[in-house]
């Protein structure tokens, strides 16, 4: 009995013990299990963030393995180590409709769509509704811009993009073959290119190069022969294709005429090949084989060249593209940088396009810096269109008259405008249809796809264009002072 | 919200789930229930990780699957690319028109069928696999291209440019070659990372799942032992009250017994009053008797001194016997305490003959005894032992009361198996009731006449017989009466041979058959 009583007693002593220490114990024993519920869910996480990675479509990029595309890609690399965001190009394809094709097809699959874009000058219209309004964005850039060029990428009040690089069409010429032949400059009009191609291209076939032919120009089916054929009869006072009010003025002599002296060139001082040249091709064909002694091509590609290759400077000028009875007319180029509307990084392609614009800004100023100090050494005619250049314009060669094609006006559907002017151009060039019958349907064409009305060309309206770009002369290095060169441009 | 009202709901619960009476009793209060939902709880979450677990991991390995896929296609994407390159610069080579228009026929073909299947293979990767954003624009954008440089070559092709076309394969194939040749590395990269952070995350789950499922038993271990530790600890408490109430009951039972043997007695003593006076008063009377021959032989002239003294010590024996009964009498009433000792049978058997005697005799009934010699002693307590005797003798005493014919009470004792003894008390009287031998012990059962007998005297005499470790039957006694038989372990034999003393009950009936 006694023993029992103890043991029970011990028992109830037991019991009352844990049950004070249950009470504390279940606190504890919540927090121990929230903790340790807490180690099983961590852990979830991935390794490390991943930084943000934005796609790029620079249509600058890619074209070959030239040092251009190094110039591109260190860029980004300052961009990539100052914000910490990737950036990743896409190649582009060559020709400007291809990249158009492709940037609308990425555009519209919204998971690939890219997210900042080259938009080149002539499709803010057509891509205005994949793109999102960079306006509200980038006003401290754009003051620094030039206005025009900001109204060519604003599309129904909506900047569809923001001018990048700029190009305006020019006229390369060999030196050497120029100096060989005694001519002291450039040509200023076509009748004095056709007549100093005919020269030198007698001459050089006389020294024994068989295939060498005074002029080329990229003649296939690309934006590249529509930029040619306009600056020939805007030359020739044949009208911008479509006016700016609207009027197609396509079909009149004067452009019958331009695009008639054009087809004359081929066989005569140009390669019948010239209209399977891409401008690729062409610009390839003129740098590195000289087989001809002038070519029409672009400011920037020249500047990019000689940059990359600065024994083209001696052999290679450029200057204005000739001037016809009317005028004298280079095509704008050149494209903006626009940023997807389905695009899932805006800020930081926002970023990126700040950081390029101003690296552009920043080597602008430097150069004309420099230029204002030592005399223009490389003047670039693509700059201007971007900072006000108030100062070394003396002993400057006139400036060049820059046109834009009639982007704008045909809005969304510049795209076919242009592919039924240069499939026109085209079948005159090819002798496949005589220029008057070309200009009439082209007229037909331009009206069923754009419902304007046709009309005279405004012959006026060239000389109000803006006179913007002009050409430079490249300088010898210093000691090395070429004063037939020099002369050129006195 | 949702939590309070889940507390809310969760005690509600518990609240009816506490207030069950089971459970009440159990004193399985609102922690042990929030323990035993801490387990439920456990048990879910463990299963619930476990199978998160295995979802990452077949989410891994479909991960896998589509990053070799998409690897697999960017490889596809640039041999093909290759090809390309190298049919092309063939073709370009040769500087035969046809044969480069055919080939640019059959690549242009390929090159529309390959981008068919490359968009498939990249749209039904799955969804997890996070392809690199400018993968497939630019696989897109190679295979978009390659038409259109068809289309150039071509062009230069038809108007004899070799070199234009060898320049072209030779830059701008190459170029997109190249591109290619970087994707796959790009690619090769990607997938090697994405393989590496599957491997770490089947890894993590590897340690996830050996984690939960330590902690996890540990605690639902140590929940467990703790919940059953408790519960035990609380049926031991609900043992001990219960035996503790047992045991409180049974001493009652027991205080309530020896109250009502002790009222049984005293009864018993109450009817046995008038013999007893009787008893006592027959020395009292021999002493007086004794006493006047003794003051006769002394005041004698010549007092004979021998005659007086042989007188006085008569008074002696007188008195002492006088004194004997008064002492058992007494000893009969005195309040219980158990006390075990040896005690001999048979000497019981005498006295209670001697304290019956005179009852016996009022009723004409002859007491003989049949005592077996050399008994060993049993262990007991002797005023329990007189009470059965006297009991059972004073039934067959009223039994033979209304008989006609011989009335005499046979008192035996023998030695039985098992070393006990076995004790009968027989009588010729009126014998058992027909059909209710069985129920004679049962309390309150009586054939005496109403107010005679509490119906208890059996009943306490088996109790007292079976508390000693032995057993009371009863019998009939042929021709006529009834024979009360029980048995009591000697000392010798332990307690618990009673079940072998059941066993030899027929026997140890049978075998005093012939002594009855």
């Amino acid at each position: 009995m006694r023993m029992r009583g103890l043991s029970g007693y011990q028992m109830g002593l037991t019991i009352g013990i844990c049950k004070v220490s249950w009470l504390r114990s279940t606190k504890t024993a919540g927090i121990v299990c929230a903790f340790l519920f807490s180690l099983i869910v961590h852990g979830d996480q991935r390794i490390s963030k991943e930084p943000v990675t934005i796609t790029f479509v620079d249509p600058e990029w890619s074209k070959d393995l030239t040092e251009r595309t190094l110039i591109a890609d260190n860029r980004l690399k300052d961009f990539t180590q100052q914000t910490g965001i990737a950036v990743k190009h896409l190649p582009t394809p060559e020709t400007t409709l291809d990249q158009l094709d492709l940037v609308r097809k990425l555009l519209r699959q919204e998971s690939t769509s890219p997210d900042v874009n080259g938009v080149d000058v002539i499709w803010p219209g057509v891509l205005s509704e994949e793109l999102m309004d960079l306006k509200p964005y980038l006003a401290t850039e754009l003051s620094a811009i030039n206005a025009d060029m900001v109204a060519s990428y604003t599309v129904k009040g909506k900047l569809v993009a923001v001018p990048y690089h700029s190009d305006i069409g020019v006229l390369f010429y060999r030196k050497d073959l120029l100096r060989r032949y005694g001519y002291r400059a450039p040509p200023r009009t076509w009748g004095e290119l056709e007549q100093m191609a005919v020269r030198i291209q007698e001459g050089e076939r006389a020294r024994g190069q068989k295939d060498f032919w005074g002029f080329t120009w990229p003649g296939a089916a690309g934006e590249g022969l529509t930029c040619n054929a306009l600056e020939w009869q805007i030359a020739e006072g044949g009208g911008r294709i479509i006016e700016a009010d609207g009027t197609i003025s396509v079909n009149n002599p004067d452009a019958i005429r331009s695009w008639q002296r054009a087809a004359h060139w081929i066989g005569w001082i140009s390669p019948r090949s010239v209209t399977s040249l891409q401008e690729w091709d062409a610009v390839n064909d003129f740098y590195h084989p000289g087989r001809s002694a002038f070519y029409r091509g672009w400011a920037k590609s020249y500047l990019l060249s000689v940059r990359d290759n600065p024994s083209i400077r001696d052999r290679i000028g450029m200057t204005n593209v000739p001037a016809g009875k009317n005028a004298q007319a280079a095509t704008l180029g050149g494209f903006g940088l626009g940023i997807s509307r389905s695009s899932r990084h805006t800020t930081e392609a926002l970023q990126l396009i700040r950081f390029l614009v101003h690296q552009e800004i920043k080597l602008e100023e430097a150069r004309s810096d420099h230029d204002s100090q030592n005399g223009p050494d490389f003047y670039d005619p693509t700059a201007i269109l971007r900072t006000k250049r108030n100062s070394a314009d003396n002993g400057r060669q006139p400036l060049s008259r820059v046109v834009a094609r009639p982007s704008t006006v045909a809005g969304e559907r510049y795209e076919e405008v242009s592919r039924a002017y240069i499939q026109a151009v085209r079948s005159v060039l090819l002798g496949q249809s005589r220029a008057p019958e070309a200009a009439a349907s082209l007229e037909q064409e331009l009206v069923r796809i754009t419902g304007f009305k046709p009309g005279p060309p405004s012959r006026n309206r060239v000389s109000k264009e803006t006179s913007l770009g002009t050409v430079s002369r490249p300088q010898p290095a210093a000691g090395s002072t070429d004063a037939s060169a020099h002369q050129d441009f006195k | 919200m949702t939590g309070s009202l889940n507390t809310t709901g969760l005690g509600e619960w518990l609240r009816q789930v506490t207030t069950r009476p089971l459970l009440h009793r159990l004193k399985i209060g609102r922690h042990l229930a929030l323990c035993f939902a801490l387990l439920i709880l456990m048990m879910v979450i463990c299963d619930g990780v476990l199978l998160w677990q295995l979802r990452q991991v077949r989410s891994q390995v479909e991960l896998l699957k589509g990053v070799d896929g998409e690897l697999i296609e960017v490889l596809r994407v640039h041999g093909d690319l290759f090809s390309f390159y190298e049919r092309l610069g063939i073709a370009a080579r040769s500087e035969n028109q046809d044969q480069l228009i055919t080939v640019s026929e059959a690549l242009r073909a390929d090159v529309l069928e390959e981008a068919k299947r490359t968009e498939a293979v990249f749209r039904h990767l799955p969804s997890q696999v996070k392809v690199d954003q400018t993968v497939f624009p630019t696989i897109e954008a190679i295979e978009d291209t390659l038409p259109s440089h068809l289309d150039a070559i071509r062009a230069l092709a038809t108007s004899g440019e070799w070199a234009a076309v060898r320049d072209r394969t030779d830059k701008q194939v190459q170029r997109l070659e190249f591109i290619s040749s970087q994707l796959v590395k790009d690619v090769a990269r990607a997938v090697e990372e994405q393989r590496t952070q599957a491997a770490f995350n089947i890894a993590l789950v590897e340690h996830r799942i050996v984690f939960t499922a330590i902690v996890t038993g540990f605690v639902t271990l140590f929940t467990a032992a703790f919940f059953g530790w408790a519960t035990a600890l609380r049926i031991i408490e609900l043992r001990l009250e219960a035996r503790a109430q047992r045991e409180q009951s049974e001493a009652a039972l027991r205080q309530a017994q020896a109250d009502l043997t002790r009222a049984n007695r005293l009864s018993s003593m109450g009817e046995l009053t008038a013999s007893l006076a009787h008893e006592v008063n027959q020395p009292i009377a021999a002493a007086i008797t004794d006493a006047n021959t003794c003051l006769r032989w002394l005041s004698r002239d010549q007092p004979d001194l021998e005659e007086a003294r042989a007188a006085a010590s008569r008074i002696v024996q007188d008195g002492v016997r006088a004194g004997e009964i008064v002492k058992r009498v007494r000893l009969l009433f005195k309040e219980d305490t158990l006390q075990r000792e040896s005690v001999d049978v048979n000497e019981i058997i005498q006295e209670m003959r001697l304290l019956l005697h005179s009852e016996a005799t009022q009723f004409g009934v002859f007491i003989r005894t049949e005592l077996a010699a050399g008994l060993p002693q049993v262990m007991g307590d002797r005023v329990q032992l007189q009470q059965v005797l006297m009991n059972l003798m004073m039934n067959s005493i009223d039994a033979m009361k209304d008989v006609d014919g011989m009335r005499e009470l046979i008192i035996q004792s023998q030695s039985g198996e098992n070393c006990q003894v076995l004790i009968s008390v027989s009588d010729t009287g009126v014998g058992l009731p027909p059909q209710q031998a069985d129920k004679i012990f049962n309390a309150f059962f009586t054939t005496k006449p109403h107010g005679t007998g509490m119906g208890m005297g059996l009943r306490i005499s088996r109790s007292i017989v079976e508390s000693h470790g032995g057993r009371l039957w009863a019998a009939d006694n042929p021709p006529c009466g009834a024979r009360f038989c029980f048995t009591l372990p000697t000392s010798g034999e332990k307690r618990d041979s009673v079940v072998s003393a059941d066993r030899a009950e027929p026997g140890g009936r049978h075998a005093n058959k012939p002594v009855g």
